[in-house]
């Protein structure tokens, strides 16, 4: 019987241990941030978007909606400089997270391991929220507009405590933000 | 024994949806935006000014603090007790001017269109009195 609760805590460990590798990644992600190390040409690519047009205002209304759009708190504006901050809170819990720290504190109760510890290790381990963040600036170049979006969130964990930071790098959010600001522009040049 | 089995059972699963992403609330593809607008946003003939001082008037009148504006982007940002409102007063074609409001609540933004109703009643009757020099 022991042999076979080791067995489950070992499968346990190895069959999240891609989820905490990936806190792992992160983690040094957030310290090789420190170096400043400059995107490259495909994420400056993914995060940025030349429309036809010289028409700022019309462009930085549009942003300004679409965030809107999507649900975030306007933070700060400032037209001159052409830029845009929101931000807004979101649930950050994971199936698989909340499954597998919540099976994992189960094991521990039931191998008679020191349960207050193993709620304590869960807590810490699961994701509660999460603060997003959102950055535009627009600025004309010649006869064209040239907007730059950044995307960065920040996850708690159920005990309100920080777990990681991460500067959103997939490509598929953006195309959406960027699909939706296209369709705003539409909509505000209708005054819809 | 049977628990074990469970949990072996869940423990498989677990791993099969492991890493399923929160990422995916940043930008649902699925939001409503000509649908959300209908209800958040509204027309008026006054000026951009006009309406961004009443805007502000509204929003004190509906007990809300006022934590940052910006008169050239016509924007204000508002707290009640953990209801935020972003509130957008933008120039529109023909003379027009529009008012944008959207809001939210801790992690859930709303789109209960009763509560833009609230505002914009509120700022319909601001609106007038504004008209009456009052």
């Amino acid at each position: 019987m022991k042999l076979f609760q080791i067995l489950i805590l070992t499968f346990l460990i190895s069959a999240f241990s891609a989820c905490a590798n990936k806190q792992e990644e992160e983690i040094q992600k957030q310290r090789l941030a420190l170096n400043l190390s400059t995107p490259s040409s495909e994420e400056r690519a993914m995060t940025s978007k030349f429309y036809e047009t010289n028409n700022f205002d019309e462009i930085y209304q549009a942003s300004i909606a679409v965030l809107q759009d999507l649900g975030f708190n306007l933070e700060t504006a400032d037209k001159e400089l052409g830029v845009i901050t929101a931000g807004k809170q979101e649930d950050a819990a994971e199936v698989g997270n909340t499954l597998a720290w919540g099976l994992f504190s189960m094991v521990a109760m039931i191998a008679g391991q020191n349960t207050s510890q193993a709620e304590m290790i869960r807590r810490e381990m699961t994701q509660k929220e999460q603060m997003i963040k959102v950055a535009i600036i627009t600025t004309p170049k010649q006869g064209r507009t040239y907007v730059r979006l950044n995307i960065q969130r920040y996850v708690i964990n159920l005990n309100d405590r920080p777990m990681y930071a991460e500067t959103i790098k997939e490509q598929e959010i953006y195309a959406t933000i960027y699909d939706k600001l296209s369709k705003a522009v539409f909509l505000e040049a209708n005054d819809l | 024994m049977k628990v074990l089995n469970f949990i072996v059972l869940g423990l498989i699963a677990g791993y099969f949806i492991a890493c399923t992403s929160s990422k995916d609330r940043i930008a649902p593809a699925n939001t409503q935006q000509l649908a959300l607008r209908v209800v958040q946003a509204k027309t008026y003939s006054e000026d951009k000014e006009t309406l961004f001082r009443v805007a502000l008037a509204t929003l004190q009148d509906l007990g809300f603090s006022i934590e940052s504006t910006n008169k050239q982007v016509g924007m204000i940002t508002a707290n009640n007790g953990g209801l935020r409102f972003s509130v957008v007063v933008q120039t529109r074609q023909n003379g027009l001017s529009g008012v944008r409001v959207n809001a939210r609540y801790g992690q859930t933004g709303i789109s209960d269109a009763s509560v833009y109703q609230n505002f914009f009643s509120a700022f319909d009757k601001s609106l007038h009195l504004d008209r009456e020099g009052l």
